[in-house]
C-alpha cells in the first residue's frame, strides 16, 4: 500500500533522513523503532505530507504523493497521529474530533465515525464537551487517535503514541490499536518503546541517523542482538 | 562582522555620497530646499535606524524625541534668550532620558516587539495629545521663533548655510553610525536584536546596551528638532509631534533596509526628491498625489525586497559574485 | 453634573463601544488568523465611508443600502490582498506584514485625499440628524441603528466562528495551524478567506456607521489605534473581551471628554494601552 524509497528529507538546508526504503502492505501493523533523533519524527512528517521530501518517492496505493503536502496526503487516505498529540487546546472533543472528518472525503460519514470512535474510546464519549487542554496525557492520546480515525484513513501513522503515558493507559493505547488492525485497518507505528512495538506488529524496521539498518518479521527484530546494538548505538 | 574591508569598498560609498550631497551646492538655489529636506530626512532615519535597525527596536515613538528637541530649544530661546546653539543639547538630554526610560520600560516589562511597538504609539499620541492642549507648549497653534536674525542664534539669511549645517549634522550621524556598527557595541546591539535571549545567556549587558542605543537615538533626533524648528521658524505639534512623520522616516528607512549603515540614505536620498517634485509639479492639482505614489513605492518595495533596495543589492551582488556556479569558499 | 447627562454620556459611551467592539473584532479575526497586525484597518473602513459617498453622489444610493455592496466588494479586496500582498511579505516576518501595512496607510491616505480633497465631507443618508427621544435620553438615530447593527453583526460572526465547519477550521488554525494542516485543512485558503471577511466587516461597518462621523482623509489612524487597543485590552483571540474592552473603552473615552475635555478624553484609551501592555499583556480575559 505504501512504499518509499530512497526518500530524502530534513529541515531547511539540514537533511535528516539520507534515503529511506520503507514498505507497507495492505492490512499490516509495521513498527518503526528508533532513538530520539533517529529520524522517526521527519519520517512520519514527510509521509503526511506535512515536510516535503529533497529526493525520493513516497507511493500511495500506487500514485505518487512525495512533496504534494498534507491535504493531498488525507485525501489519499493517509491519517497522522503527531508526536505530542497537537490537540486544539481551547476546543471541545466533540469538536477535535469533527475537525478530524472535516476533510470532504471524510465528511459524509462523519456521525457514523463518530460513533464508532466514542464506541472505541468511552472515555472521549464522556467528556464529549470538555476543552481539550483540560484532559489528562493519556485521554488527550485517545483524543487524537479518534480524530486521526474521522479522517476515514486507509493508513494510520502513529508517531510516539506511548510517550509520557502511564503502562496501563500505554496498554489500553495499544489494545485499541491492536482491534483497529485486526478490523482491516492498516497501521505505521513509529516508537522509541522497541518491546512494545514490535510485539503488536507483524514487521518492523529499525533506523538510525536517517538510513534504515535492519528490517524483517518483528519476533525476529525482538530477538537480534543487532536490534539491541543498533538502537542503543556505540558506546 | 569584522572582515578586512578592502578600502576600496569602505570609501567607495563615502565619495558617491559626498559627491551627490555636495551637487546642489554648485546648482541653483531651486534645489536647495529639497536638497535640505532630504538630507534631514536622511539624519533622521540615521538616527532611528540605531535603534530601529541596528538594535532591532521597532520605535515608532521618535515623534517624542523629535518634539522634545524643537519645543526645548524653542522656549529656552522665546523665554530666557539662550541660543539654540546651547538649547538644542537641553533638547537631547531630555530626549535621551525619555529614550533610556523607554527601553528601561520594555525591558522591564519585557515586551515583545509588537507590543513595544504598540506602547511607543500609544506614548507618541500622549505626547501629541498633551502638547496639543498645553498653552505653555503653543497647544495646536504652536510657537512662533523669536527672528532674532543671527548665527549666534541659529538662523541664517542664506539656505545654503542651513543646508551646509545639516550636512554637517549628515556626516557627523554617519559617522556615528558607521563606528557603532563596526565595532563591539554595534556587534552587540545586533546580537540583542537577533535573539535577545541568547545574547543574555552569553552575558552581553542587555539593558544597558538597549538603553544605550535608544539615547544616542533620541539625542540624534532631537538634534535634527531643533534644526527643524529652525529652519521653519516655528514649531506646531502636528508636525513635530504627529505620528506621521514617524512613519514617513520608518517606511523610508525600511526601503532603504533596515539595520544597514546606508539604507538609511539610499531611502530618503531616493524617495525625498521623488516625491517634491511630484508634489510641485502635480501637487496643485492632486493634492497628496507624491505622497500616494511615495507610499505605493513603499508598498511595492515591501513586497518584492523586505530587505530594502541594500538588502536586495546585497543579494544581486552575491549572486553575480558566485555566478560562476561553484561556492568558493562559501560554507555550508 | 446632572444625572441625565451622565446617563447621556454613558450610553453614548456604550454605543461607540460597540461599534469599536466590531472593529477591533474584526482586527483579531485579521491578526491571529492571517498572522497580520493591520495598521491600515481603520483606513480601509474610511476607504468604505468615502465610498459609500461616492456611490450616493453618482447614484443617489443611501449608505444602508450600500453596505451589503461593501461588504462584498470589500471581501474580494481583502481576499485578493491576502494571496497578493500580504502572504508573501509575511513570509519574510511579522514585522515586514506591519511595516506593509503602514505603507498602505500612506496609499490610503492620500489616495483619499487626491480624490476627495481635503475638506470634511459628510454623507447624508435617510436617517442623519433624526433623534430618537426616550427621556431623558437624546439619542441620534445614526449612531444608535450602527450600535445595532454592530451587536448583531457580531452575534452573526460569533455563530460562524463558533457554530459552523469553517469557523471550527479558522479557530484551528490559530491554535495549531500544524495540526490544522494535518485535518487535511487547506490553511492558506482558509486565511484568506478569513482575511476576506474581516476586511469585508470593513466595508460593512463603514457604510454603516457613515451618516455618524464627518469624513477626512486621515481619520483611520484614530479608528486603528482604538481598535488595537481594544484588541490588546480584551486579551487577543477572546471574544468577550473585545466586548467588555469596547464598552470599556467607549464608555471612558466618552465620560473622560465630559468630565476633562476631549483632548484628555482622548488620551484615556492611549494610558490604559500602555497600562495593559505593561501589566496585564494577555488582556483582561484572555487566556493562558
Amino acid at each position: 500500500m505504501l512504499e518509499i524509497s530512497g526518500l530524502v528529507s530534513g529541515y531547511g538546508r539540514i537533511d535528516i533522513l539520507h534515503g529511506v526504503d520503507l514498505r507497507v502492505g495492505k492490512g499490516e501493523l509495521v513498527a518503526l523503532v528508533g532513538v530520539n533523533g533517529a529520524g522517526k519524527t521527519t519520517l512520519m512528517k514527510t509521509i503526511a505530507g506535512l515536510i516535503r521530501p529533497t529526493a525520493g518517492r513516497i507511493a500511495f496505493e500506487g500514485a505518487e504523493i512525495a512533496g504534494e503536502g498534507a491535504e493531498r496526503a488525507v485525501g489519499a487516505g493517509i491519517a497522522l497521529v503527531p508526536e505530542g498529540r497537537m490537540v486544539f487546546p481551547r476546543m471541545t472533543v466533540w469538536e477535535n474530533l469533527m475537525l478530524g472528518g472535516v476533510h470532504p472525503r471524510a465528511r459524509p460519514y462523519r456521525e457514523a465515525t463518530l460513533t464508532k470512535v466514542f464506541d472505541l474510546f468511552p472515555r472521549l464519549a464522556e467528556r464529549r464537551d470538555q476543552k481539550a487542554a483540560t484532559m489528562s496525557g493519556g485521554e488527550q492520546q485517545m483524543l487524537v487517535i479518534g480524530r486521526g480515525l474521522m479522517a476515514q484513513p486507509k493508513l494510520l501513522v502513529l508517531d510516539e503514541p506511548s510517550l509520557g503515558l502511564s503502562p496501563l493507559l500505554v496498554q489500553e493505547t495499544y489494545g485499541a490499536l491492536r482491534r483497529l488492525n485486526a478490523d482491516g485497518l492498516t497501521i505505521l507505528l513509529a516508537e522509541q518503546n522497541v518491546k512494545l512495538s514490535l510485539a503488536v506488529s507483524s514487521r518492523g524496521y529499525v533506523i538510525e541517523n536517517g538510513r534504515i539498518v535492519l528490517s524483517g518479521a518483528s519476533s525476529d527484530l525482538a530477538r537480534d542482538p543487532a536490534t539491541r546494538k543498533a538502537y542503543l548505538g556505540r558506546l | 562582522m569584522r572582515e578586512g574591508h578592502p578600502l576600496s569598498s569602505l570609501a567607495l560609498p563615502w565619495i558617491v555620497f559626498l559627491a551627490v550631497a555636495l551637487a546642489p551646492l554648485a546648482i541653483s538655489s531651486g534645489w536647495t530646499n529639497i536638497a535640505i529636506l532630504t538630507l534631514l530626512f536622511i539624519y533622521l532615519c540615521i538616527a532611528w535606524n540605531i535603534v530601529g535597525g541596528v538594535a532591532g527596536q521597532f520605535c515608532i515613538g521618535h515623534s517624542l524625541f523629535l518634539a522634545a528637541g524643537a519645543y526645548t530649544s524653542t522656549l529656552l530661546s522665546l523665554h530666557l534668550g539662550v541660543t539654540p546653539w546651547i538649547g538644542m543639547f537641553a533638547g537631547a538630554a531630555l530626549a535621551a532620558v525619555i529614550g533610556a526610560f523607554i527601553a528601561w520600560l520594555s525591558f522591564r516589562y519585557e515586551l515583545p516587539p509588537l507590543s513595544f511597538a504598540l506602547v511607543t504609539i500609544a506614548l507618541a499620541m500622549l505626547g501629541y495629545l498633551a502638547i496639543s492642549s498645553i498653552d505653555f507648549l503653543g497647544a495646536s497653534r504652536g510657537l512662533t521663533l523669536p527672528v532674532r536674525g543671527t548665527p549666534a542664534m541659529y538662523q541664517f539669511r542664506s539656505d545654503i548655510t542651513y543646508y551646509v549645517v545639516i550636512l554637517v549634522h549628515v556626516i557627523a550621524a554617519l559617522a556615528l553610525s558607521m563606528w557603532l556598527y563596526h565595532t563591539k557595541i554595534g556587534l552587540y546591539l545586533r546580537a540583542v536584536r537577533d535573539n535577545e535571549r541568547a545574547a543574555h545567556a552569553i552575558g552581553v549587558p542587555v539593558l544597558r546596551y538597549k538603553m544605550l542605543a535608544m539615547a544616542i537615538s533620541a539625542a540624534l533626533t532631537a538634534l535634527g528638532g531643533t534644526f527643524y524648528a529652525q529652519y521653519l521658524q516655528y514649531v506646531e505639534p502636528h508636525t513635530f509631534a504627529g505620528i506621521n512623520i514617524v512613519i514617513q522616516i520608518i517606511l523610508l528607512t525600511v526601503v532603504g533596509g533596515t539595520g544597514t549603515v546606508w539604507g538609511p540614505v539610499v531611502g530618503p536620498m531616493l524617495l525625498v526628491p521623488v516625491g517634491e517634485w511630484l508634489r510641485h509639479s502635480l501637487g496643485g492639482s492632486l493634492p497628496g498625489v507624491h505622497l500616494l505614489v511615495f507610499g505605493i513605492l513603499l508598498v511595492v518595495v515591501i513586497r518584492f525586497a523586505p530587505d530594502g533596495l541594500i538588502g536586495a543589492f546585497e543579494r544581486a551582488r552575491q549572486a553575480w559574485r558566485f555566478r560562476g556556479g561553484v561556492n568558493k569558499g562559501a560554507t555550508r | 453634573m446632572s444625572g441625565e447627562v451622565l446617563l447621556q454620556a454613558t450610553v453614548q459611551g456604550l454605543q461607540m463601544g460597540a461599534i469599536y467592539a466590531l472593529i477591533a473584532l474584526s482586527m483579531t479575526l485579521i491578526f491571529s488568523v492571517g498572522g497580520l497586525l493591520n495598521f491600515a484597518h481603520g483606513d480601509f473602513m474610511v476607504l468604505a465611508m468615502y465610498g459609500a459617498l461616492a456611490l450616493y453622489q453618482s447614484v443617489a444610493l443611501d449608505a444602508y443600502a450600500a453596505a451589503p455592496l461593501m461588504f462584498f466588494g470589500f471581501f474580494l479586496l481583502g481576499f485578493l490582498m491576502f494571496r497578493r500582498l500580504v502572504q508573501p511579505v509575511l513570509a519574510a516576518g511579522v514585522l515586514a506584514g506591519a511595516q506593509l501595512t503602514l505603507g498602505l496607510v500612506f496609499v490610503q491616505e492620500n489616495f483619499l485625499l487626491m480624490v476627495f480633497g481635503g475638506d470634511y465631507l459628510s454623507v447624508p443618508t435617510v436617517l442623519s440628524n433624526k433623534n430618537l427621544v426616550i427621556p431623558p435620553l437624546i439619542m441620534p438615530w445614526p449612531l444608535l441603528v450602527a450600535s445595532l447593527l454592530a451587536v448583531v453583526m457580531a452575534a452573526i460572526l460569533y455563530v460562524v466562528l463558533m457554530r459552523t465547519d469553517f469557523g471550527r477550521q479558522v479557530r484551528a488554525i490559530t491554535q495549531n495551524s500544524d495540526a490544522a494542516a494535518l485535518m487535511g485543512i487547506r490553511v492558506g485558503r482558509i486565511q484568506a478567506i478569513a482575511f476576506g471577511l474581516g476586511i469585508g466587516m470593513l466595508g460593512l461597518t463603514g457604510a454603516m456607521i457613515v451618516a455618524q462621523f464627518t469624513l477626512t482623509p486621515t481619520m483611520g489612524l484614530d479608528f486603528t489605534l482604538i481598535a488595537l487597543i481594544v484588541m490588546v485590552i480584551g486579551g487577543l483571540g477572546s471574544f468577550a473581551g473585545s466586548i467588555v474592552a469596547g464598552a470599556i473603552i467607549g464608555v471612558s473615552e466618552s465620560l473622560g471628554s465630559l468630565f476633562y475635555g476631549g483632548t484628555v478624553g482622548a488620551m484615556i484609551p492611549y494610558a490604559i494601552l500602555i497600562l495593559v501592555l505593561l501589566f496585564r499583556p494577555h488582556g483582561l480575559m484572555g487566556e493562558h
